[in-house]
């Protein structure tokens, strides 16, 4: 069982994540997405407006899972990350083997979307 | 010497009964207090502490409701990890228990190191709260009952 789910993840018919690298530090577990328009004037409305929070982390779950939009400096392109702290990730993994869950993946796309949504709706930020 | 320091965690099935609800607000500010942190459980969203859901309205209701099997399985993961994680911050860990969710707190807390810690407080839907013609209550009915009410206070250490 995979700790963030797979994809693709609709974002309505606006935009599709896509998994890219899935990268363990110091601090916990990062899943890197990358955000490919589908409708590309509705992308480019919603996303272009969301300039001042680019590299923000929101955190609704405090100590358990964030997620920052962000832009490579060598790519002219959208990524999503999403990341679970070190002490929740250990938890997590430890949970996760004594109950053996079916789901795919520890969280599911809707809370990635659910990131998404936060972040481009300010919440946490007002 | 300091209270104790206790976490409530307390289903969330619905609007009915949710972080800023009529019904959560009336019935928890009796309770609240420095040493007690209150909490909501969300089959998938995880525990996630009262202030953070009303400051993030949108990141919960973005995930739907879950009411089925799948819903325990789900809520009992969170719950589990939530216990790892954060457990260890509290003296005593109390639950209320009713309604569809109830097998979560069973399935999370067994063959836990934290479970000497978990006291878990019933919730009963009593003659006087049923759903009667058109008022049937919605999440946990039974919650504003006096034995319900007098059951939390002594778990709290505040009954008379």
């Amino acid at each position: 069982m995979k700790i963030f789910p797979q994809g693709p993840i609709k974002l309505g018919t606006m935009a599709v994540l896509e998994l890219g690298e899935v990268k363990g530090t110091t601090e916990g577990k990062t899943a890197r997405y990358r955000v490919r328009p589908s409708d590309l004037m509705a992308f480019t409305a919603t996303f272009s407006g969301a300039g001042p929070r680019m590299g923000l982390r929101y955190e609704p779950v405090r100590g358990a899972l964030w997620g920052a939009l962000d832009v490579p400096e060598d790519r002219d392109e959208v990524h999503f990350v999403v990341g679970v702290p070190q002490r929740y990730g250990v938890a997590m993994a430890q949970a996760r083997n004594e109950l053996q869950p079916k789901a795919e993946s520890v969280f599911p796309e809707s809370s990635v979307r659910a990131l998404i949504r936060g972040i481009l709706d300010r919440e946490g930020q007002r | 010497m300091s209270p104790p320091r206790s976490a409530l965690v307390v289903p969330v099935e619905g609007e009915a009964l949710s972080p800023g609800s009529e019904r959560w607000e009336s019935f928890f500010k009796g309770f609240r207090a420095a040493s007690l942190d209150v909490y909501g459980l969300y089959p998938i969203v995880g525990i996630m502490h009262e202030r953070d859901a009303l400051r993030s309205p949108h990141f919960v209701a973005a995930h739907g409701l879950m009411r089925d099997r799948a819903a325990i399985e789900e809520g009992a993961l969170r719950l589990r990890t939530w216990l790892y994680a954060e457990g260890p911050a509290y003296d005593q860990i109390v639950f209320l228990a009713g309604g569809a969710l109830t097998p979560i707190w069973s399935r999370a807390v067994a063959g836990t190191s934290a479970a000497h810690r978990v006291k878990i407080v019933p919730v009963r839907n009593t003659a006087s709260t049923r759903g009667t013609g058109s008022r049937v209550v919605q999440g946990l009915p039974g919650l504003e009952s006096a034995i319900t009410r007098n059951r939390l206070l002594n778990v709290l250490g505040r009954g008379v």
